[in-house]
């Protein structure tokens, strides 16, 4: 098991969200799309340096920022 | 509930469930809808259509902007939940996207705890067997307590089950399958705690009545599309090549065919008049309906197959979902200018109309970044603008799709300088407000989704011609035909007519441009009115009755004619598009503004801004332009510059907010 965030995934890997290291609203945004601890999610791809990120979870696709994928924590098997 | 009263439904949901599309089949409206989160900005109402109601009471359908949750993140979500809590609506329905359950039910439970009666709308049914979902709606109508409908909206499907049920339910008192209890909504553990309780009720209800076979991180044709035009590297190049297919389409090969039926139709229209009208008539009647009225719409109209392809092409592209990924494409961009990729989608919607693009940006929760955007939208080139490009691009650029291509390129460019500038005048202390966004899935675009949504905006702009733009024609040409004293102005005088004195001091100003001649301030400033005008005034001041040549398939066939009736070189020609494109919007735009800036001394920094950045954009236009075409700078440099100068200064006179004046000290420092 290794810790890393959600950014330092790659295309393609697997995670468990472990922790979302931001405020309130960022967090309950995060979670109203799905983004919660225990949820797995995968990266799809990262779209030019320091865009968003695009994963899926659930069985949905979300872009999420930058600044926000570094303080999502994944924990990968 | 009596039966005869009109009872009231709203209609919520997760963002990009289909609520709109939904509300457009049942009342037969045609809100604008699109393959994305957050286009419904504000509630819509509508009465629901007499064949699927069985003669029950009337209902009237409210449609709302999409939300994940009752304790909202960007304002919009607050319309819903201000509306389905204190206006008391008989019914909810709340739309469901059945092919993602486990998200969408969250919101649901909210809904269900308000004791307003509820019916879910399973929609997109008929895309769970696709993807081999299996779905117990009965078990989940159980569960839930409170009636479950499949429907597809995009097809007109379970929409007689939908409103029945409606009907079944609207006096009932709604139970809720799971209560949160009283939670402090300060109490940060509090609030999360009582979330984790009801996603693991709603898990509970997912395992009972979901079976999936396809296994979620399974890759799939969707993400191979993704890895491609939202890559890294290609992304953007791929957004500009498809943006100059988009104008090649609609400008040099689809439009023009159109376009020429059109004009034919003029063309009889104007010949069927003036036989009419016969020679008995006297001229000044006949100058203002055939070369006011006839010539100055015709010539408006004459562009509206263009814009309809444009419209149509951007619906599909819309549709089909690669919209949203441009947002993603580009975020990097717009967060390294203080905005975030949430401004894009604003300046997406701009294209077709300003309006209703200055009015998304309220999406944006962030107050700089919201006036920042709503300031900034306007200069994407709008419908209303594109016949002045068509118009500019046939006459003096022989049709090049390059004309129309940088023109938004160039809209882009000068948001993103602009964003520069105001972030540089007000500071950037402002947290960033975080991009996260759902991507919709690709699908194939529907031609009879992009046919309606070309319809409704087609017919925006006929109306517009048919009113506003006729009365400014026949306006300019009464202006035109007339002296100050009421008589008509002599054959080679026409200097000596109101329009000419009014316009002739403004002239002077445009004379640094490259374009100083009184007709041609006259059209920009009816623009100001409607950005179409600019066509019209032009068609109806330089009496050119048609700008297309109906024999050679090509818009404005005699471009060199046009081009030498009006006395410009390329360059200026250039400049003076560039003029009409980037000062300020038309007066509906700015009004939009105001209500999206919430503070005067923002809206006339605006105005002030864009027309700024309008002036200097054509400056440097025509200047270095003449410079580069005939080795020596341009008539009237020198003021230009003084002019330009000065215009700096005022915008950071007005942009320095009063509670900002602190940080701009600082960052002088």
């Amino acid at each position: 098991m290794k810790k890393m965030t959600l950014h330092q995934l790659n295309a393609d890997q697997a995670g468990t969200v472990l922790e979302i290291n931001g405020g309130c609203g960022l967090e309950e945004k995060l979670n109203n799309l799905g983004i919660r601890p225990g949820k797995e999610i995968v990266k799809i791809n990262e779209s030019f340096i320091g865009g968003p990120v695009t994963v899926q979870i659930d069985h949905t696709k979300v872009a999420v920022g930058h600044g926000m994928a570094e303080k999502i924590i994944v924990e990968v098997a | 509930m009596n039966n005869q009263e009109t009872i009231r439904v709203a209609l919520t949901g997760n963002p990009n469930s289909g609520k709109t599309t939904l509300f457009n089949a049942i009342t037969g409206e045609i809100a604008h809808v699109g393959n994305w989160s957050g286009v419904t900005m504000d509630k819509k109402a509508g009465e629901i259509k007499e064949n699927l109601n069985q003669g029950q009471a009337e209902v009237t359908a409210v449609d709302l902007p999409g939300a994940y949750s009752m304790s909202p993140f960007t304002s919009e979500e607050n319309i819903t939940k201000e509306f389905v809590k204190n206006e008391d609506p008989d019914v909810i329905i709340n739309i469901v996207d059945a092919t993602n359950l486990s998200r969408s039910l969250f919101f649901t439970t909210q809904l269900l705890e308000l004791g307003i009666p509820v019916v879910v709308a399973l929609n997109k049914s008929d895309l769970i067997a696709k993807k081999n979902i299996d779905l117990d709606r009965e078990e989940l109508s159980e569960l839930l307590g409170c009636p479950v409908v499949n429907t597809v909206a995009t097809k007109n499907q379970g929409l007689e089950d939908l409103v029945s049920a409606v009907h079944e339910v609207k006096a009932e008192e709604q139970a809720a399958p799971f209560e949160a209890g009283d939670v402090d909504l300060t109490d940060r553990s509090a609030v999360e705690a009582a979330d984790k309780r009801r996603f693991e009720f709603v898990k509970s209800i997912i395992d009972k009545v979901e079976t999936r076979e396809v296994e979620s991180n399974q890759q799939t044709i969707q993400d191979t599309v993704d890895r491609v035009v939202a890559h890294k590297w290609l992304g953007i190049p791929i957004f500009a090549v498809i943006m100059w297919a988009v104008f090649s389409l609609s400008q040099t090969h689809v439009g023009p065919l159109f376009a020429d039926i059109f004009v034919g139709w003029i063309d009889q229209l104007n010949a069927g008049v003036a036989s009419m009208l016969g020679d008995s008539v006297s001229p000044v009647l006949r100058a203002i309906l055939l070369d006011g009225i006839i010539g100055g719409v015709g010539a408006v109209v004459g562009f509206l197959p263009l814009i309809m392809v444009l419209f149509f092409l951007l619906a599909l592209l819309e549709d089909c979902g690669y919209m949203a990924r441009v947002t993603v494409v580009m975020d990097r961009f717009f967060k390294k200018v203080g905005l975030s990729g949430r401004s894009i989608i604003p300046m997406i919607i701009g294209t077709g109309c300003a309006i209703p693009g200055v009015m998304a940006t309220r999406t944006i929760k962030d107050k700089r970044q919201r006036r920042t955007t709503a300031m900034l939208t306007p200069f994407m080139p709008c419908g209303a603008k594109l016949p002045v490009i068509a118009l500019f691009a046939g006459a003096f650029f022989n049709d090049a799709g390059w004309v129309g291509t940088t023109m938004y390129f160039l809209g882009i460019g000068i948001i993103i300088i602009g964003a520069l500038i105001v972030r540089k005048i007000t500071g950037d202390k402002s947290t960033r407000s975080p991009f996260i966004m759902e991507l919709p899935e690709y699908r194939f675009p529907s031609i009879k989704r992009a046919t309606k949504s070309m319809a409704s905006r087609g017919k925006a702009f006929v109306i517009k011609a048919g009113t506003i733009i006729l009365i400014c024609n026949a306006a300019v040409q009464i202006m035109q035909t007339f002296n100050w004293q009421f008589e008509v102005v002599a054959e080679g005088a026409q200097s000596t007519s109101i329009l000419a004195s009014i316009a002739s001091p403004f002239s002077i100003l445009l004379i640094p441009l490259g374009f100083g001649a009184w007709q041609l301030a006259a059209a920009a400033i009816t623009g100001f009115i409607a950005k179409e005008n600019v066509v019209g005034t032009l068609a109806v001041v330089y009496s050119i009755t048609n700008f297309i040549n109906p024999e050679e398939f090509a818009l404005v066939g005699d471009g060199t004619n046009v081009a030498s009736v009006m006395g410009l070189t390329s360059v200026a020609a250039l400049a003076y598009l560039v003029f009409n494109l980037f000062t300020p919007p038309c007066f509906a735009a700015i009004g939009a503004m105001n209500a999206e800036l919430e503070s005067k001394k923002w809206l006339w920094g605006a105005i002030g801004f864009q027309f700024s950045v309008g002036y200097i954009a054509s400056f440097l236009t025509y200047q270095v332009g003449t410079l580069i075409t005939t080795g020596s700078l341009g008539t009237g440099f020198l003021p230009g510059l003084i002019a330009v100068g000065a215009m700096m200064s005022v915008i950071v006179y007005f942009m320095t907010d009063e509670e900002e004046v602190q940080s701009e000290a600082t960052v002088n420092a």
